[in-house]
């Protein structure tokens, strides 16, 4: 007979979920459609700033299928013409009299088809009357500069700071060696596959809200809502938020839009479901943005090459209005990270954001909470400082690293890091790479003037956000949940406050609880994105889902084995204390053919259970994590530049990721794989910037370049494990750190190439044009 | 976007200056004019502009001021377009003065502001088409005041 494996943790088993996106069967936005359903599109600003003058519906209103009209003025009457942004801001869901941004939502169209409301959103006709622009945040931090928020003082938002001023500023002073440099990280989008929409189903008749939305927090999301509207009579009870498949979400997927609330009001009134959908440019031009952080760094060095303190100073874009999605108490995410893999214990940061006339947000670009930011300014500086010292990079890592022996250690900056084995993870790359080999090839070349450089970032992650004590947004704790029932004939289901957007939750939950309770994965369903069904959670992003709710499924899956022993107890008429567990079930201590396997112990759960204990078997967990985990790894990029094109080829890439206890091997060299190619994105192509006027500049596919199979290196993957002391399974979370760690190690690698022609720092993305205009600067631009 | 040039007319100032502040004679010059409304005699006008940048279209309906005139020696113009998810915004002074060699020497400068979709899709092309069409322009409205 053929037993089903169990696949628990270490198990490389396919992913359960492919079944049905391989075959095209994914349940998208786009595959939900409701009877009587209208559509809704939206008219944008083609302004950056302006004045809305009026509004001419009339020949819009004429077009065949069009039904309504929605604006700010409309909204306004019910109170819902700003709402709450998840950090304590407000953002207009339509303008009432202004414009804030191009791309920003002004009319919403409603019509019987996709087609009709396009049609009848491009025959609105809005005049405007522009006013000035303020696209960079250093004018806008300027005393006079032109105000971007009529509710606000100024365009200071705020000012974050941590750790000791003035004993950073003597020892920077008193150090041997300092290095400073200005990093810059443009603004990036996620350019998720799938772009936002949403069908909002309103029930007149038991005042109940359906909610059906590209969402990655889908009860926070239930709870905004109830919110906002509050007012109007809707109760959170009647609001079921349901997020289906998420064709990719990495921040982007967090925040509120206008366009869901739009279509939500829409539904109210009309009595109709609505849909809306963005289209690629209305995504890229106008949902939440990603850094936009302007880091002054300095970093200082003793005489034995020892790091002895670092002070960074950032000025952060958050556009119109802080919509970022970090922690309440975190303005600036978890940059404090930024003290990395290195033993030192003297920093300061600080950082300032600015209102400017751009979009809303600050979000994640898969990655926790500004680490991606930290992570490049402390993997840079450290190579600056080891070039400045004339020394080579790994050797400098190697000697300031954090030991292992040092964990749990306490950062500069008040972090207390889990677990971590930096050298080895270093020393495991520079085996696999050849780091040697290359640096004598690396000799060989530059003598004969050709540009070869090698690039190392040995980054430390911070997520898992987070313990109650001190993570929350908009007040609600950042636990996650995980609710387990063992169904009579031994198969299980399971149901998450996180939403897989690809991470792979239906399988890696099921291994977790496979591993724990001896149920073979296959045959343990994984539910989330359902508020109706799902036990609350705070959702998935910053890496969080393994280390909460995947704790929450270990947890849970215990109180249930506990149980279970009791049971087992009764069924084979010995003490609870007599039981040994096993795989998958429980045996008679000195007896082991006298046992009892889950699948048993299940079916007597429901049919003969002891007297006086509640039948069933299942439970509910809430994990609040006592600790952040601290994932790590050491990536090693090696490139050639073409000194003719300043075209830079990247010939070999090694990254070795830590992410503790490994559930399914597999998923994690496919969640690197991809990780990476996120992490080479913004480091060599992507950027959104804008002109003086505000006009978006990399708002569609053709001036956004986001890499394809043909512009991707291949990745050679590799990994060490180091567990989390304080996770219920070691687990730490992996899904973001190539994004993290990645781009250093091309900035790093090309830098390196080129430092000996007078090269210091070169701001990702780093372009050809960039590379060659330093070549042509340094004189070793070929001529032809 | 600033732009600037100096045309030489082979005609007289007030001949100059009488064409190019004429509207309907300005029509037949300026690329992609389809349609021209006098609102307020010689002074307000609607005009529909239809503009390529590359393979993007689109059609401006645009409000047109003279807001200043000079005879024979200076306009100042505002033209104000509106197109589906773009709009432009454009400022422009000519000055006349006599050419040593006799006609005209025309000095023109325009402060053109495109904003939206055609900002966004065409932006490598703004700037090269922008001063093709000006070209265009003042070729064609010196060609047609000299002939005449």
């Amino acid at each position: 007979m053929t037993t089903t494996p169990i696949n628990g943790l270490g198990a490389s088993m396919k992913r359960k979920e492919d079944a049905r996106f391989l075959q095209g069967k994914g349940n998208y936005i786009e595959d939900i459609n409701l009877p009587g359903q209208i559509w809704l599109d939206i008219v944008r600003s083609p302004y950056a700033h302006a004045k809305i003058l009026n509004i001419d519906t009339s020949k819009a209103a004429q077009i065949p299928g069009v039904i309504a009209f929605i604006t700010g003025k409309d909204l306004e009457k019910y109170g819902l013409a700003w709402m709450p942004t998840l950090m304590s801001d407000r953002q207009m869901v339509l303008p009432i009299d202004t414009v804030k941004y191009q791309a920003q939502e002004v009319v919403g169209v409603l019509a019987t088809s996709r087609y009709a409301a396009a049609d009848g959103a491009a025959a609105v006709e809005i005049d405007y009357e522009p006013l000035p622009v303020v696209v960079d945040p250093h004018k806008a931090l300027e005393a006079g500069a032109t105000k971007v928020r009529d509710d606000k003082e100024s365009n200071h938002i705020w000012h974050w700071e941590i750790g000791d001023r003035a004993a950073t500023d003597d020892v920077l002073k008193n150090s041997h060696t300092i290095v400073k440099e200005h990093i810059y990280i443009p603004r990036i989008h996620v350019a998720s596959m799938e772009t936002c929409g949403c069908v909002a189903k309103w029930d007149p008749i038991n005042k109940h809200l359906t909610l059906y939305m590209t969402t990655q927090a889908p009860h926070a999301i239930r709870t905004v809502v109830a919110l906002i509207t509050g007012h109007l009579g809707l109760s959170e009870e009647n609001i079921r938020v349901v997020s289906p498949d998420i064709g990719g979400g990495f921040g982007g997927k967090v925040p509120v839009y206008p366009g869901y609330v739009i279509a939500t009001a829409a539904s109210v009134v009309t009595g109709l479901p609505v849909k809306w959908i963005e289209d690629r440019s209305e995504n890229l031009q106008a949902d939440s943005f990603a850094r936009d952080y302007h880091m002054d760094c300095e970093l200082g060095a003793d005489e034995h090459g020892k790091i002895t303190a670092l002070r960074i100073k950032t000025i952060a874009d958050h556009g119109y209005t802080d919509a970022s999605a970090n922690p309440s108490k975190y303005p600036a995410g978890m940059f404090s990270i930024c003290t990395g893999s290195y033993d030192f214990q003297t920093a300061f940061t600080e950082a300032d954001a600015a209102y400017t006339n751009k979009p809303p947000g600050g979000v994640a670009y898969r990655c926790s909470f500004r680490v991606t930011e930290a992570s490049h300014a402390i993997e840079r500086m450290v190579d600056i400082m080891a070039h400045e010292r004339g020394e080579d990079p790994a050797d400098f890592r190697l000697r300031n690293f954090i030991k292992p022996e040092q964990f749990p250690y306490k950062s500069a900056l008040g972090w207390e890091y889990d677990s971590g084995n930096y050298e080895g993870a270093l020393k495991k790359a520079m085996d696999m790479i050849g780091y040697w080999d290359l640096r004598k090839e690396q000799l060989e070349k530059r003598a004969r003037g050709e540009l070869m450089g090698i690039g190392i970032s040995s980054f430390t992650e911070i997520v898992g956000a987070g313990p109650s004590k001190d993570f929350d947004i908009l007040g609600i704790k950042m636990f996650d949940s995980a609710e387990i029932r063992i169904h009579p004939t031994g198969k299980a289901i399971a149901r998450f406050g996180t939403k897989s957007q690809g991470q792979g939750h239906e399988t890696t939950y099921a291994q977790i609880i496979a591993q724990e309770l001896g149920i073979p994965a296959e045959h343990i369903k994984v539910e989330e994105g359902d508020t109706d069904t799902a036990p609350y959670g705070l959702g998935t992003y910053a890496s969080r889902s393994t280390p909460t709710a995947g704790a929450a499924a270990a947890m849970g899956a215990r109180k249930i084995r506990e149980k279970a022993r009791k049971i087992a107890a009764h069924l084979l008429e010995v003490s609870d204390d007599d039981l040994i567990w096993d795989t998958n079930k429980f045996y008679v201590k000195g007896a082991p053919s006298k046992s009892k396997t889950i699948q048993e112990i299940a079916f007597a759960a429901y049919t003969n259970h002891p007297q006086g204990m509640e039948a069933g078997l299942e439970s509910t967990f809430y994990y609040d994590p006592p600790n952040l985990t601290f994932p790590f790894g050491s990536y090693i990029c090696c490139v050639d530049i073409d000194r003719g094109t300043g075209q830079v080829s990247i010939r070999k890439f090694v990254a070795i990721d830590d992410c503790g206890t490994r559930i399914n091997p597999m998923i994690i060299e496919g969640q690197v794989h991809g990780g990476l190619t996120m992490a080479f994105a913004p480091a060599m192509m992507e950027q959104i910037q804008y002109d003086e006027n505000g006009n978006i500049y990399g708002g569609n596919f053709m001036d956004y370049m986001v890499p394809t199979a043909v512009e991707s290196p291949k990745w050679i993957t590799g990994g060490t494990v180091t567990p989390s002391p304080h996770h219920p399974i070691g687990a730490k979370g992996v899904g973001e750190s190539p994004n993290v760690g990645g781009p250093p190690a091309f900035a790093n690698a090309i830098v390196d190439a080129m430092w000996h022609l007078g090269v210091r720092h070169i701001d990702i993305p780093i372009t050809p044009d960039k590379v060659w205009m330093l070549l042509n600067k340094y004189g070793a631009a070929l001529a032809e | 976007m600033k732009l600037e040039g100096t045309t030489y007319i082979n005609a007289p100032r007030p001949k100059a200056y009488e064409y190019l502040t004429d509207a309907n004679f300005v029509g037949q010059c300026a690329p992609g004019v389809e349609k021209i409304e006098e609102l307020e005699v010689g002074k307000k006008f609607r005009v529909v502009v239809s503009i390529g940048f590359g393979m993007v279209k689109a059609t401006f309906n645009t409000d047109v001021e003279f807001l200043d005139k000079r005879l024979n020696d200076y306009a100042k113009i505002k033209a104000v377009g509106k197109a589906p998810g773009s709009g432009a915004n454009v400022s422009a002074e000519l000055n006349f003065t006599d050419a040593a060699q006799g006609g005209t020497n025309l000095k023109w400068v325009a402060d053109v502001m495109i904003i939206g979709t055609i900002a966004v899709v065409a932006n490598r092309l703004m700037g090269s088409v922008t001063q093709m069409m000006s070209k265009q322009f003042f070729d064609c409205a010196k060609g047609k005041i000299e002939a005449v």
